[in-house]
C-alpha cells in the first residue's frame, strides 16, 4: 500500500539509548531503596560501574541486579538494627513475626539474621512485586509507541488495468435495445458497437438486462449479434426478477 | 560501614569473592573488577562486598580521580584488611587441609 503519511519504525539507535536511560532510572531506583547512609553511595557506584557492563542487556541485567543487591542489602541493614535493638534492651517477646519465614530473600547471610526478629510490616515482597510490574511497563511502553513519521508522496488512487469497463446493455419489453442508455436503431448498429467493443483489450462487459415480458427472440438475437463479433465477457444481470 | 569484626558466614560466592582479591592482596580492586573476576551478578556481588565490608574485611575509599579529566565517573575501591586477609587465608587454608568451611 502507498499512500500512507506514517510508518511505525523500530529506531535501533533510540532503542539503545531508551534501554540505557531505563538502567539508569532502575539504579537509581534501587539506590533510593538502600538504607539511607548507603543510598548516594551505592547509587554513584553502581553508576560508575555501569559502563563497565557488556553490550545494553548487560548493562540492563547489571541494573536489574542492583535492585535485588539493594533489597538484600536493606535487609541484611535491617536485621542487623533489630539484632543490636534486641541485645541492647534484652527484650526477645516483642511483637514480631520471624524474619525468615516472610520474606522471599530469606537466604539471609549471617545465623544471627536467621534468628532474629523483625518489629515492623515487612513490605519487601510488595516491593518486590510493585518493581517487576514497573519494569514490565517501563519496557513496553515505548516500544509500542515509539514511530518515525515519514511523509511520503501522496499518489492518485491506484486504477487496476485488469478491471474491465462495463456495457449496460438493456432490452425493453417491446424489444428496444438501449445501449448504455442510448436506444441502438437496428440490430446492424448493434453489431457493429460490439465488433468495436471486441477490439478493445481488455475486453469490456456486457450486462444484459432484458426485461421479463420481452420475447425470448429478441433476447436470443442479442446473444447472437454478440456470440457473433467474438464479445467474451456477457452475463445476465437481473436474474433475480426471474426468480419467481 | 561499622568495622565490627563479626563472623561472616562463607558461602560459594563470598569464597569466589575472597579469591578474586587473593591473587594480590594489595590490590584494590572496583566492583565492576571482583564482577569480572569473580563472574558473579551485580545483585550477589554488592551485597557480600558490603558484608564484608561492615564485618571488616574490607575496606573500601573512592577513587582518587578527577571524573571531568577521566572522562569517567569515580569508582569505589575495595581491598582486604590485614585482618581480611588473615581471615581470607584461614578459610582458604581450612580447604587444603580438608577441614571444611569455618563458620
Amino acid at each position: 500500500m502507498k499512500g500512507y503519511a506514517t510508518v511505525p519504525v523500530l529506531c535501533t539507535a533510540g532503542l539503545s539509548g531508551w534501554i540505557d536511560s531505563v538502567a539508569n532510572r532502575i539504579i537509581q531506583s534501587a539506590a533510593r531503596g538502600a538504607p539511607g547512609n548507603l543510598s548516594e553511595r551505592l547509587e554513584e557506584e553502581w553508576l560508575a560501574a555501569m559502563p563497565e557492563q557488556c553490550g545494553r542487556l548487560g548493562r540492563l541485567s547489571f541494573a536489574l541486579g542492583c535492585c535485588w543487591g539493594a533489597m538484600v542489602i536493606r535487609r541484611d541493614h535491617a536485621t542487623e538494627s533489630v539484632s543490636v535493638t534486641c541485645s541492647a534492651t534484652g527484650d526477645r517477646a516483642m511483637t514480631a513475626y520471624a524474619y525468615h519465614a516472610t520474606s522471599p530473600l530469606s537466604r539471609s547471610t549471617t545465623v544471627a539474621a536467621r534468628d532474629s526478629v523483625l518489629c515492623e510490616i515487612n513490605t519487601t515482597p510488595l516491593i518486590d512485586v510493585m518493581l517487576v510490574l514497573l519494569v514490565t511497563l517501563i519496557i513496553s511502553l515505548p516500544i509500542m509507541t515509539h514511530a518515525v513519521r515519514l511523509d511520503l508522496r501522496q499518489t492518485p488512487a491506484y486504477k487496476d488495468k485488469n478491471q474491465s469497463e462495463v456495457i449496460d446493455l438493456d432490452i425493453d419489453s417491446d424489444g428496444t435495445i438501449v445501449w448504455n442508455g442510448t436506444p441502438v436503431a437496428s440490430t446492424q448498429q448493434l453489431e457493429s458497437y460490439l465488433r468495436a467493443e471486441a477490439q478493445k483489450d481488455p475486453q469490456p462487459e456486457i450486462h444484459l438486462r432484458a426485461d421479463r415480458r420481452v420475447k425470448y427472440d429478441f433476447v436470443a438475437k442479442v446473444l447472437a449479434s454478440a456470440q457473433r463479433s467474438r464479445m467474451k465477457k456477457m452475463g445476465f444481470a437481473n436474474t433475480a426478477e426471474f426468480k419467481d | 560501614m561499622g568495622k565490627r569484626n563479626r563472623d561472616v558466614r562463607m558461602s560459594l560466592q563470598s569464597l569466589r569473592v575472597l579469591e578474586a582479591f587473593l591473587a594480590d592482596p594489595a590490590e584494590q580492586l572496583s566492583g565492576a573488577d571482583v564482577q569480572r573476576r569473580s563472574g558473579l551478578a551485580s545483585g550477589t556481588l554488592y551485597p557480600i562486598l558490603l558484608r564484608l565490608e561492615s564485618a571488616g574485611w574490607f575496606v573500601s575509599r573512592w577513587e582518587a580521580v578527577d571524573p571531568v579529566s577521566a572522562g569517567r565517573p569515580r569508582r569505589r575501591l575495595y581491598r582486604l584488611t590485614p585482618n581480611g586477609l588473615a581471615r581470607a587465608s584461614e578459610v582458604f587454608a581450612s580447604f587444603s587441609f580438608g577441614r571444611g568451611v569455618p563458620a
